[in-house]
């Protein structure tokens, strides 16, 4: 289990509108660079925790 | 999720509202602390299969782990901190607190824990060696939620929700240092040792950038995000802040990763 991202979620699996639009960028503040985006799937609900492995 | 890949690659189901999560790379498990059944199932191997469940009564929260001792810490209940000793995967140790802890750090020191406790509005510090509170601040705002040490500094940051305030704290006594305003409903602090700065995630739908110049903290940003992303965690490793945005009507859910600069 190595590099990889945990996730927990407290999720409820639907559709999920969207998944092929364009996700909005957020500002363009240089002290932090939005650099990738990694989509969840068709999740919906809140997420509570993220881990790195 | 794999970094490399950039994509999901295997999901655990079926789970009670999982919260924190947290990996042990000296025993390749994965400890998650679920809040509905108050249980931390432990997952191995390449196919993150569960060996053992703890049940540790209720609301398990947050994760905390020390390399040094091998050792797992769970905030749950009403209460309490749970350590576990990650080798036996026992429950070897029960911290009291005076209420549901959320946040909290273990100092680098290896003697103490800081621990958020909304409910009676403090922070409470912990002994580890023989495990119990031995100091309560008392705190002027409310909805104390995400903490974060700055080991630099020697200070506590503390991020509270009403009034959405960050506000530093003298390690040594706890002594209040200084005070920001910052976005609302904020769910995670962390300091950045390389920059001396705080990124600050809020629900609001908003990243807060400081840089802490002579004591205070000076805004650096405001990053708009999307509603109801108030979970992120940053990697002083890797150099990035990774944040939870959760599905919109208008967005999937998805993890954005910022680099931060210069």
């Amino acid at each position: 289990m190595k590099a990889l991202f945990v996730v927990a979620l407290m999720m409820s699996v639907g559709s999920s509108p969207g998944m092929s639009q364009a996700i909005k960028k957020p500002g363009d503040a240089s002290a932090l660079v939005v650099e990738a985006k990694i989509p969840l799937g068709a999740v919906t609900g809140r997420i509570d925790h993220m881990a790195l492995v | 999720m794999s970094l490399a890949e950039r994509r999901v690659i295997h999901v655990i189901d079926g789970l009670k509202e999982p919260q924190g999560v947290r990996y042990v790379p000296s025993v390749d498990a994965l400890y998650v602390a679920n809040a509905g059944d108050g249980t931390v199932g432990i997952y191995e191997g390449p196919n993150y299969a569960l060996k053992d469940r703890l049940n540790l009564g209720d609301d398990a929260d947050n994760i905390r782990f020390d390399p040094r001792t091998n050792q797992i810490f769970v905030g749950y209940g009403d209460g309490g901190i749970a350590i576990i000793d990650v080798l036996t995967r026992r429950r070897v140790q029960d911290i009291a607190l005076n209420g549901h802890p959320e946040g909290f750090q273990l100092a680098e020191d290896g003697e103490r824990i800081f621990v958020n406790v909304p409910t009676s509005r403090e922070v409470a510090v912990i002994d580890r060696r023989d495990g119990k509170q031995v100091a309560k601040w008392d705190l002027r705002y409310h909805g104390n939620f995400p903490m974060a040490l700055d080991e630099q500094g020697q200070r506590v940051l503390v991020g509270f929700r009403s009034p959405p305030r960050l506000s530093a704290f003298s390690m040594r006594d706890g002594a209040p240092l200084a005070a920001v305003e910052v976005c609302g409903d904020t769910d995670d602090v962390f300091f950045d040792p390389k920059r001396a700065r705080v990124y600050v995630s809020c629900g609001e739908g908003l990243l807060d950038v400081f840089g802490r110049q002579d004591g205070n903290y000076q805004r650096v940003a405001r990053i708009p995000t999307s509603p109801g992303s108030r979970t992120a965690l940053f990697s002083p490793e890797r150099d990035r802040l990774f944040l939870a945005v959760r599905a919109t009507p208008v967005e999937p859910a998805a993890v954005w990763i910022f680099r931060p600069s210069p």
